[in-house]
């Protein structure tokens, strides 16, 4: 399991509020909604990472998500990199 | 739509799979962020730092009215599946099968006839009656070492290895024990006896 710093959690902490909204959307049925709140998420690194991984780096450009904390531990050019090699960046 | 937004258009089921995931594990940081997690993990490393000490310096019945209790919470509380209700009530029910033990092996005479009952290769160790209390030892090191595998904190898997630890240290106590109740010598004891006739 990863285990954040203080001051990486810092950063994830809008995703309580921005969480409430995206599931009370979802509840209301609002799917437009939901998937724009999605997009504000602090997504984690290794959340995009999967994401990527699964769907494509075109897809997460597309998607329009927040990529803040990929490009924070990856670097910039993550979605041309290895898959594998920024999984190692991880625990690290 | 145009045809270079149909070209990376995945699998639906795949998507909502990883938005989930994502999803999940952003509520998982939203989570921690919070206050409250933080006098979560300051218990979890208290419970840690003692169950440690327990290990060194407590005595085969702490260590093992220790582990009661913790399987006995654990039960309580996470016992939600019939596999893990099951792994642990076997757990408790072994558990108190060694604490019989403990009472019998301090009893020479008694414990002399656990030794006749333990008599084929199979049954004994380095000599030794391989009775209930011991294979309990050995089961439960193995019950915590899978224990490492699932999804739990760094804390909480130091806490079940300190457990495990623990269980030795249960272990190396009820051996001698063993040795004491059938009057086998252990080197130590050699050492000290010929130190003793000098």
């Amino acid at each position: 399991m990863i285990e954040y710093t203080e001051e990486e959690l810092a950063r994830f902490a809008p995703n309580n509020e921005i969480l409430g909204k995206l599931q009370d959307a979802r509840a209301a049925g609002d799917t437009e909604a939901e998937s724009q709140f999605f997009c504000q998420l602090v997504l984690p690194a290794v959340s995009l990472l999967m994401m990527k991984e699964n769907l494509g780096p075109e897809y997460i450009k597309a998607r329009g998500l927040n990529t803040s904390e990929a490009e924070r531990v990856f670097g910039m050019d993550w979605l041309e990199r290895d898959n594998d090699e920024l999984a190692k960046l991880l625990h690290s | 739509m145009t045809n270079s937004q149909n070209s990376f258009t995945p699998n639906p089921y795949l998507e909502k799979i990883a938005e989930h995931l994502a999803e999940e594990h952003a509520a998982y940081t939203a989570r921690e962020a919070m206050p409250s997690a933080g006098r979560f993990k300051e218990a979890q490393t208290e419970l840690l730092t003692t169950v440690k000490d327990v290990g060194r310096h407590g005595d085969l019945s702490t260590i093992m009215s220790v582990e009661k209790a913790i399987l006995k919470n654990e039960l309580r509380l996470y016992g939600n599946s019939e596999g893990m209700k099951s792994s642990l009530g076997a757990a408790l029910q072994d558990l108190n099968q060694t604490e019989k033990h403990h009472i019998i092996v301090q009893d020479k005479k008694r414990y002399a006839t656990v030794d006749e009952l333990f008599q084929r290769p199979k049954n004994r160790r380095g000599g030794l009656p391989y009775d209930e209390a011991r294979q309990f030892f050995n089961a439960h090191k193995t019950r915590l070492l899978n224990q490492d595998r699932s999804r739990l904190s760094e804390t909480e898997k130091k806490t079940i290895n300190a457990r495990r630890s623990n269980i030795r240290v249960a272990e190396q106590a009820y051996i001698a024990l063993q040795q004491k109740a059938l009057g086998i010598e252990t080197k130590k004891d050699q050492s000290r006896n010929r130190g003793m006739s000098r």
